[in-house]
């Protein structure tokens, strides 16, 4: 499967709307990698994801501490950046892999050192710059979780519609 | 189990071992006292960061594992001490990486079981407001204190350690985190605060309207990422049109709205309680403009102004010594039980 999602977003508000849908639509198990330049708005995307899954407390960069763990009551969710690390070493020893766990939602950004560490079900969600303040998000992956995902925005299109 | 230990009190002379092991560094320091520092060893340097052309964080717990003995030992030696003078031993636990926090904590807890002394959790960011102390021990309370570096944008009231609250903090980058992004994104190299101020030094501050980073006006919290996309944004555009890019401008213009946000929101907090002194901690305190900027307006009002030397504005084990006495004296011991708390609030 090679289909892709695509939204586009108009201003960092969008952007955060759209990551409180994203935010709904996933469960435990989920594995979610952000990809866009700096400024592009993954951290505002990963605030709005961990909203919609049921965190009410403050997101903030997790750029300066690489992990930060989020608890929902019902759902444990890890929001990393790897944009501060060198090597697949140092991600090894941070105890990367530990936190891959099936009960925990992970996001990452800067998740492209991390590529031949992880497991074969997650879901891409690329930020691409059009204009000063405009985005496309798009998300695409191979495996279940994208399926998943896929099938819920879709239907939530078709609802709104 | 506090009961048995034998306490000093505050007339005698108190030695508390201290660990920060929360991020980056590794580091033990002793201090006599309180604010007496005997010794404060860090193990990480910024020349090595350099030598990689980035970040080398020493976030990985297995190299606080590594470091951490020789960094005690040593803390030690300086201090002119050995395990049996100590009282106490501290840790911080929390806010920081699990990883690291953990390899600190339990190496205090084995101190404290096999020299039967108090074991001492301290909050990382009391650490932070006490490093002011450690070179001011007169600072007059109550105070306001801004601590601005790579990980923190913390605006906090502070009376003594029982009475303190964060006013506010910010709700996306740190202050120190947009320097270092805005740095790497124009080349200007690492740490991106000392980079940006000498670039900034021949640009016109003024040359660029940036967004001051300003959350909204109910609020004492901070906002740095609409400022970050706002100057990336100014020099995509600039590329594209072809335009000249000057950098000692961009730099110049970005700096001062780093400035004049952190300037606008301290004041704010200034105006708002009744306090005696204003301190600047963190790495970004260390900052020529700022501290210009904020120093004109503090005085103004008649207050006191401080900010601690560089040595102790990163992440150190010596702020935590310093915590760490008074928490003994009011006999706030934590068990062996306590565990690492890697979003513990202030």
């Amino acid at each position: 499967m090679t289909e892709k999602y695509r939204k586009i977003s108009n201003s960092p508000e969008e952007t955060f709307n759209f990551g409180v849908l994203l935010g709904r639509f996933i469960e435990k198990g989920f594995l979610l990698l952000l990809l866009g330049d700096l400024g592009s708005g993954k951290t505002l995307l990963a605030k709005g994801i961990a909203e919609g899954a049921g965190y009410k407390n403050e997101v903030t960069s997790p750029t300066f501490s690489i992990i930060q763990e989020y608890n929902s009551g019902s759902k444990n969710i890890i929001h990393m950046d790897l944009y501060r690390l060198n090597t697949e070493e140092e991600l090894i020893e941070i105890g990367f892999e530990e936190y891959l766990d099936k009960d925990n939602i992970v996001i990452i950004e800067w998740p492209e050192l991390a590529f031949s560490l992880l497991p074969a079900d997650f879901v891409f969600i690329e930020i691409k710059k059009l204009t000063d303040n405009k985005r496309e998000i798009i998300i695409f992956g191979e495996g279940k979780q994208k399926e998943i995902i896929m099938e819920r925005l879709n239907n939530n299109a078709d609802i709104r519609n | 189990m506090n009961s048995e230990y034998e306490l000093k009190n505050k007339d005698e002379d108190i030695y508390i071992l201290a660990f920060e092991t929360s991020c980056d560094e590794t580091a033990a320091a002793v201090s006599k006292n309180g604010l007496e520092i005997l010794s404060n060893t860090v193990s990480s340097q910024v020349d090595l960061h350099k030598k990689f052309g980035g970040v080398v964080p020493e976030i990985a717990s297995r190299k606080h594992l590594e470091f951490l003995l020789p960094v005690i030992d040593e803390s030690l030696e300086k201090a002119q001490l050995s395990f049996s003078d100590i009282d106490a031993v501290a840790a911080t636990y929390g806010p920081g990486l699990v990883g690291g926090l953990l390899v600190g904590l339990t190496a205090a807890k084995t101190v404290s079981l096999f020299l039967n002394i108090p074991l001492i959790g301290v909050n990382h960011i009391a650490g932070h407001i006490y490093a002011n102390f450690i070179e001011n021990p007169a600072i007059e309370k109550p105070l306001i204190c801004l601590t601005i570096s790579g990980g923190h944008t913390d605006l906090l009231y502070f009376e003594d350690l029982k009475d303190y609250k964060i006013l506010g903090r910010t709700r996306d980058d740190a202050a120190g985190e947009a320097f270092d992004k805005i740095a790497r994104f124009m080349n200007l190299g690492y740490p991106g605060g000392p980079a940006i101020e000498k670039a900034a030094m021949n640009g016109n501050p003024e040359a660029a309207n940036f967004p001051r980073a300003i959350s909204d006006n109910e609020s004492f919290d901070f906002s740095f990422s609409g400022l970050k996309t706002a100057v990336m944004n100014y020099i995509n555009n600039k590329k594209q049109k072809n335009e000249e890019i000057n950098k000692a401008d961009i730099a110049a213009s970005f700096q001062e709205a780093v400035v004049d946000s952190l300037k606008i929101k301290l004041m704010q907090a200034v105006e708002k309680y009744d306090i005696k002194s204003v301190v600047l901690s963190g790495g970004v305190a260390a900052n020529k403009r700022l501290r210009t900027a904020v120093k004109k307006e503090i005085e103004k009002y008649g207050l006191d102004f401080y900010y601690p030397p560089l040595q102790f504005c990163t992440d150190n084990a010596a702020m935590i010594a310093a915590v760490a006495y008074y928490q003994y004296l009011n006999r706030d011991f934590s068990d062996l039980s306590l565990s690492a708390d890697p979003s513990l609030k202030l």
